[in-house]
């Protein structure tokens, strides 16, 4: 994954073509640190092609974990199936998702 | 003047303090006190401080009791200058109490000293006495039980023991008298008896016994005349008595009768020996009684379970079918639960050929080993009259569903009526080629019709009666179309009334929302998860009634497809891509029309998610094992099996997540799954000698 920062913003980029059981593990190890005592951090997922239950949980906990550190989360840059499956658990209703990366920080106010 | 008193707690009394032994202890307060501290007067006290009996002697001074705080002022012994008290103790307790008043300190210490010496003399004695004596009754118990218990090993016959022990009461003591009692109804009823008098029925609310019938405990009554101003007529046997004992049977709080001795000659004193010795053997007595009551149990059980056994050997034979082999246009589960009692539900299927199948699901009114019966008989009038056949000019056709439920109504409702019995049936034919169900319901749970295109489900049912009500009935039919993809269910009223420990029953509507949320599964899975539902609402407490439901599905599409795509992968979750990778070469293998990128999306997820869960729950990762991918491809769907060894793939048990603002991280895979295909199927096979289970993934192109 890449970070890099705008404003007081921390933008991820996820990279690699999926977000699976297997590289979720992954996933979870290296943004648990990269997310401590951030307020407010954008996911761009541009580069993925696949999401499965696995990944959507990793991305749940990340949400979690800034919500308890009184920070918020946004996503941007859904693919398609990434975006359908996010809708087919109704877990559109819990993320905040935004079609490109400035409009995500936008809409932190940066 | 000098005051003794000597006072015994009345727990002493309780115990049974021998009377011979305070008789003694007065005498020889009588004997050696006066001598010593002439003039002297003796008060012998029994019973707790303040609630003596007195025995005195002379004018005896009363104080009242011998505890140190009690306060002599108002008594005449405060004349004396000194008063001085102590205590005599028994194995810690204090069992005495002297006080001694005198006009002087050296005389009311020596008379404390002296009566200490016989106090403590005497108790001594007392209790050595009383230990022989509580000996003597231990052991006589012991022979008693052990004589019982020899008899009881020779005859098993209840009232011939009854009268031994008895007969052993009476020999506690000569002269002791005796009648045992049973209850049966409002009467004590005696079973035993020896006694001058014949004994009669006694009513359970008078005399005596009526008193130990409303307060079960040891009575015993001893009197200088005789007892029969206490006596009720009916117990006239006890007319003669001057001294009685009567034990109540009790069993766990229940009581079963009641034992009585008695003396008739006068002066004769019941005493603690007869009470103990009569209490072992009443014991006894409960156990002869009890260990009846247990066998006739047993007995009754095991012509309950005789019963039970016989019924379910015709549920088996006569009232329950199997899916007729080589019928594969549909799919079809059977659940079918015996409760613990013998219903009459029966079902079976005819096959007409490869496109017709006949369903008949029925319960007959009542239960036991006579509704299996005429279950039985009904159903083999519906099946007799379903292959009969008709003969017209255009040619022979099979009975319609319509002729074959008049012609089993000509032939069993006047038996029924007969009999005051009805059975309550469907009968289902499916017609697969033309997509129609025949269908007739006669007064049985409705069935549920899923229908696919609609995402609901419709209840079927008509308003034909039972067979078996009324004679003059005639049976109508409706045609029912169904699509693939739909599901029937045809069940009992087991499923639907199934039970909790708070009495709230599974439910209709429940029942169709448990097949909307399943319907993806095929059929057998559905009945596996049916089943676990059924169990986890009653808790394990079992079914009151049979539960039958015969589950159709009408298959979403042909599950023996060509073979489009074959690979083996390690069960690793590395090789997720490369599963993925299978599942969209599969799909290039499916006409072109249909190779829409959410068709494909929907099966790679759906695979992807199966994987996951086959490698986490049932495989192990790190395992070395492997997982079998097969692509099959029919002319409206395709499907991706998943064959691997391991545990069985429990998640498929597991009830769906709550997904809509859950606070799980996971647990969406298996919704996930279900919401990606059209059907899941889950099979066991064996192959070379070990289990392999096969998991189905079907999406239907349209």
């Amino acid at each position: 994954m890449k970070a890099e920062e705008y404003n007081d913003i921390l933008i991820v980029t996820l990279e690699g073509k999926a977000l699976d059981a297997a590289s979720s593990k992954v996933f979870r190890a290296e943004i648990g640190p990269l997310l401590t005592d951030r307020k407010k951090v954008v996911f761009d997922l541009a580069d993925l092609d696949f999401v499965d239950s696995s990944g959507l949980g990793a991305l749940l906990s990340s949400l979690r974990q800034l919500n308890g550190q009184g920070g918020d989360l946004k996503l941007c840059n859904l693919s398609k199936p990434v975006r359908a499956l996010i809708e087919l658990v109704r877990m559109n209703r819990v993320f905040d998702i935004f079609n490109s990366r400035e409009e995500a920080i936008a809409a932190f106010g940066g | 003047m000098l005051t003794h008193e000597f006072s015994l707690p009345s727990s002493e009394l309780e115990r049974g303090l021998p009377e011979e032994i305070l008789e003694a202890l007065n005498l020889e307060f009588r004997r050696l006190l006066p001598p010593l501290f002439a003039p002297l007067d003796v008060s012998l006290g029994i019973g707790e401080p303040g609630r003596e009996i007195w025995m005195t002697r002379g004018s005896g001074c009363v104080c009242g009791g011998v505890s140190p705080e009690i306060d002599c002022a108002s008594h005449p012994a405060t004349r004396h200058r000194v008063q001085r008290t102590l205590e005599l103790t028994s194995d810690g307790r204090r069992v005495a109490g002297l006080r001694a008043c005198a006009p002087n300190e050296a005389l009311a210490f020596a008379a404390l000293a002296n009566a200490e010496a016989i106090g403590r003399g005497l108790l001594t004695e007392r209790d050595n006495l009383g230990l022989v004596e509580e000996l003597s009754i231990s052991w006589e118990s012991l022979a008693a039980v052990y004589e019982i218990s020899s008899t009881l090993q020779r005859n098993h016959v209840p009232r011939v023991v009854l009268r031994q022990i008895l007969e052993r009461a009476t020999q506690i003591q000569p002269g002791l008298r005796g009648v045992l009692w049973l209850i049966e109804g409002e009467w004590f009823e005696p079973v035993a008896a020896r006694s001058g008098f014949p004994p009669s029925p006694v009513p359970i609310s008078q005399g005596l016994l009526g008193k130990l019938y409303s307060n079960p405990r040891l009575t015993v009554i001893n009197r200088r005349g005789k007892t029969e101003d206490l006596v009720s007529p009916s117990e006239m046997v006890f007319r003669s008595a001057s001294a009685i004992a009567l034990v109540p049977l009790v069993s766990q709080f229940r009581l079963l009768g009641a034992m009585a001795v008695w003396f008739e000659q006068s002066g004769s004193r019941v005493d603690s020996k007869i009470t103990r010795l009569l209490e072992t053997l009443a014991a006894q007595a409960v156990m002869v009684l009890e260990s009846e009551r247990m066998t006739t149990e047993v007995v009754e059980s095991d012509r309950l379970r005789q019963e039970i056994a016989i019924g379910q050997t015709i549920q088996q034979t006569l009232l329950l079918g199997s899916i007729p082999d080589g019928f594969d246009q549909l799919q079809i589960g059977i659940l079918s639960l015996p409760s613990q009692t013998i219903d009459g539900d029966f079902h079976d299927f005819i096959s007409h050929g490869p496109h017709v199948l006949d369903v008949v699901v029925g319960d007959v009114m009542g239960k036991g080993i006579p509704a299996a019966l005429v279950g039985a008989a009904t159903k083999g009038q519906l099946l007799r009259a379903a292959e009969r056949f008709r003969f017209e000019p255009s040619g022979v056709r099979p009975f319609r569903v319509d002729e074959v439920i008049n012609e089993a109504h000509s032939r069993v409702t006047p038996q029924l009526i007969a009999l005051d019995r009805f059975v309550t049936l469907c009968f289902g034919r499916f017609h697969t080629e033309r997509r129609t169900l025949e269908y007739a319901d006669c007064g049985h749970t409705r069935t549920v019709h899923y229908r696919r295109d609609e995402g609901r489900c419709v209840w079927l049912s008509s308003d034909n009666l039972p067979l078996g009500v009324l004679s003059e009935e005639v049976y109508a039919v409706k045609d029912i179309p169904f699509e693939p993809g739909d599901w029937f269910l045809f069940y009992s009223d087991g499923v639907t009334e199934a039970r909790n420990e708070d009495g709230e029953l599974f439910g209709e509507e429940p029942l169709k929302e448990f097949l909307i949320e399943n319907r993806s599964c095929t059929a057998g899975l559905f009945i596996r998860r049916l089943h676990q539902a059924l169990l986890a609402h009653t808790r394990g407490a079992g079914f009151s009634d049979d539960v039958t439901c015969i589950a159709v599905k009408v298959p979403v599409g042909n599950l023996a497809g060509k073979i489009v795509r074959n690979e083996y992968v390690a069960a690793d979750l590395e090789q997720l891509e490369e599963v993925r990778a299978f599942v969209r070469a599969a799909c290039e293998r499916i006409p072109a029309a249909f190779q829409r990128e959410e068709f494909v999306s929907a099966l790679e997820l759906a695979a992807n998610e199966l994987f996951s869960n086959i490698v986490i729950h049932a495989v192990g990762e790190g395992t070395m094992s492997r997982v079998e991918l097969v692509g099959r491809c029919s002319e409206n769907c395709l499907t991706i099996e998943m064959l691997h060894e391991g545990e069985p793939f429990t998640p498929f048990a597991v009830t769906l997540p709550d997904v809509v603002g859950s606070d799980a991280e996971g647990g969406f895979g298996l919704f996930i799954i279900e919401n990606s295909v059209d059907e899941i199927g889950y099979t066991h096979e064996e192959r070379d000698h070990s289990l392999l289970c096969r998991i189905r993934l079907t999406k239907r192109f349209v």
